[in-house]
């Protein structure tokens, strides 16, 4: 059967319009998720963080209220507050970055511990087991945010009590828990969210949308540390918006 | 007559050596106890920079066991005799760099009475759970193939030698796979790590092997004999031709490195760790022995020897450069930690490389290193 090329012009062309109309509609729903940052990724508690720099005065006040909370071992605070520098031209900027365990989506330190002491829970906190760690620091070396910390104390010792049951043992690392103690009694907060005079730190459910910690994600565009380590951190940064000269 | 005057003019000097390396020892178990009592505050790791020169330390006695045997059991498959000669000491050799280094290494953990959990809770994704087992299983293989050699049991110690061999190829890649998959790390980050680790595994042990055995026969005041001293200046010629590659692979390194602006490459080249890399690795470790085993050394021992003492001094330097300047530089501000290392740690250091030393001076002493298992009309040179 011969076909004219007007007809085969208008049957490409129709074939076109229709392929490209049914790329579209399963396109749609995504364009309206606001940011990847809070997409829903299962039906249960995804927990996580907003840290404002915008507000954060580097008072160290959620370094205390967790070493107060998680009474950890001497010289051990489990949130570094680092003091960022940006050249801007003849000037420096300065802002202030609290640190901690990022409980990653994909944690590097889990899959390197040679003995399963650090695993991620369903609520996606990342954990590390005390009574099983062995001390190797390969979990250390895998975190690229670096704030892992190793008790240096003898290894028989086990004087201070942890809140989430026993005491800290010498020789291990110890991490953030996101006050696993307080989430597992029902208390969904942090010591360092309650403690922040300046109201910087926001703690919650990223899978639920209405939380405030999804909330303020999304309208002050939350950014995660170190993409580029494919962690998928679940605590997010709000950048500074002014400029503050040095 | 006159082998037994120079025997005895050795003795007091065998003495001395065996009483500074019971010291050494001693120093080593004071600051194993030290750590046990006072926790890791005597050491000068920290949370930017967790490894310490321990772990430099065991991966240059891991790699250069592993280099002893891969070596005299790739010469075992090739039944040359010559070389034959040497199988019984560097198969001893390897279980005295080994056992120590693996004790060091227990020492460097921070529960070290937990190790049981390798057991009870395997971590099958994590390369050090790997090369805790591999490395477990190939020093008992290593073992079980001594004992076939000194039992003159010739069937069972080729065929353990083949199994050895393979064991030792891959507890050596992933020794270097530990580091190979630390993205955070753009040093240690790569599949050039095993491959390196390997290969100076290979460089490590000749070097070992050469050293060590011209030592031996020293102190002992015997003389080598015909067959051995040919074998130790072939062994030479491979290790000219090891270095030379080393050389090439090492500056293909940095200038990959350098290229892609991997900023760890810089404190090899351009930091007070570059008086380490450019004069003790690659002055006194790689370009020294080369030049020293091209030319005057085909003909006497003495300079092979000391060719290999100096290789051996530049293959820990590597390791030493690697674990440590690898670790340096903080991702998240950019920021330089600092490290500085400890007398407990070199104590600890020492007291190893004095076991390896006493472990095999009882080795030598009683359980004759220099008999070959008989390969009759097998041998092919």
């Amino acid at each position: 059967m011969a076909i004219s090329r007007r007809t085969f012009i208008q049957g490409a062309g129709a074939a076109g319009i229709s392929t490209a109309v049914s790329l579209t509609i399963p396109l749609a729903p995504k364009a309206e998720t606001p940011l990847p940052a809070i997409e829903k990724k299962d039906e249960g508690p995804r927990y996580g963080m907003f840290i404002d720099l915008e507000k954060c005065v580097g008072c160290n006040a959620c370094t205390i209220a967790c070493i107060r909370e998680n009474s950890t071992p001497r010289g051990i605070g489990y949130i570094d507050v680092l003091t960022m520098e940006v050249s801007r031209g003849s000037y420096l900027d300065t802002y202030f970055q609290p640190m901690q365990c990022m409980h990653c989506e994909n944690p590097a330190c889990v899959p390197v511990c040679p003995v399963g002491a650090t695993y991620k829970r369903e609520d996606g906190i990342v954990v590390q087991d005390l009574t099983r760690c062995i001390g190797c620091k390969y979990c250390m070396q895998a975190c690229p945010y670096q704030i892992r910390h190793f008790n240096k104390q003898p290894p028989f010792t086990f004087r201070r009590p942890n809140p989430s049951g026993g005491t800290y043992p010498g020789g291990v690392v110890l991490k953030c828990t996101f006050c696993q103690h307080r989430i597992d009694a029902g208390n969904i907060t942090t010591a360092c969210t309650e403690a922040c005079p300046a109201h910087a730190r926001y703690f919650g459910d990223l899978n639920d949308p209405d939380s405030e910690v999804s909330r303020m994600i999304f309208t002050r565009k939350g950014v995660a540390l170190l993409p580029e380590k494919l962690t998928h951190p679940q605590i997010y940064y709000g950048l500074p918006k002014t400029e503050r000269r040095v | 007559m006159k082998n037994n005057q120079l025997a005895s003019r050795k003795t007091p000097l065998i003495y001395l050596v065996m009483v500074i390396l019971l010291a050494l020892l001693a120093l080593g178990v004071f600051s194993a106890v030290q750590i046990q009592l006072k926790g890791q505050a005597v050491f000068a790791s920290s949370d930017q920079v967790p490894w310490n020169i321990i772990i430099a330390g065991y991966v240059f006695l891991a790699l250069t066991a592993s280099g002893l045997c891969l070596t005299a059991n790739f010469f075992e498959l090739l039944k040359i005799r010559r070389f034959q000669l040497l199988q019984k000491r560097a198969h001893f050799m390897a279980i005295s760099f080994l056992v120590p280094s693996l004790a060091m290494l227990a020492m460097d953990l921070g529960q070290f009475s937990r190790v049981h959990h390798f057991i009870l809770h395997p971590g099958f994704t994590s390369p050090l759970w790997w090369m805790g087992t591999v490395y477990g299983i190939y020093l008992v293989l290593l073992m079980l193939e001594f004992l076939a050699i000194h039992n003159g049991r010739a069937k069972m110690a080729f065929v353990f030698s083949v199994i050895t061999l393979i064991t030792a190829v891959v507890a050596t890649s992933i020794l270097g796979g530990i580091f190979s998959v630390i993205l955070d790390r753009t040093l240690w980050f790569g599949s050039g790590t095993p491959v390196w680790f390997v290969f100076s595994s290979v460089i490590s042990g000749i070097a070992a092997m050469i050293s060590v055995t011209v030592l031996t026969y020293f102190l002992n005041g015997r003389p080598m004999g015909e067959d051995l001293e040919q074998a130790l200046r072939e062994l030479g010629t491979i290790l000219t031709v090891l270095l030379g590659i080393g050389l090439v692979f090492t500056v293909w390194r940095l200038i990959a490195s350098v290229y892609a602006k991997a900023p760890d490459a810089f404190f090899v080249v351009s930091s007070p760790y570059s008086l380490q890399f450019w004069v003790l690795f690659l002055g006194i470790g790689i370009v020294i022995p080369f030049l020293l085993l091209l030319t005057r050394t085909r003909r006497k021992p003495g300079w092979i020897e000391l060719a290999g003492f100096l290789v051996l001094i530049g293959m820990y330097m590597d390791k030493h450069i690697f674990v440590i300047a690898g670790q340096l530089r903080q991702s998240i501000d950019g920021s330089i930690a600092a490290y500085t290392s400890t007398p407990s740690e070199w104590g600890l250091i020492a007291g190893t490389v004095a076991a390896t030393a006493l472990i095999y001076m009882v080795g030598e002493r009683y359980l004759s290193l220099d008999r070959t298992v008989v390969h009759p009309a097998e041998s092919t040179l």
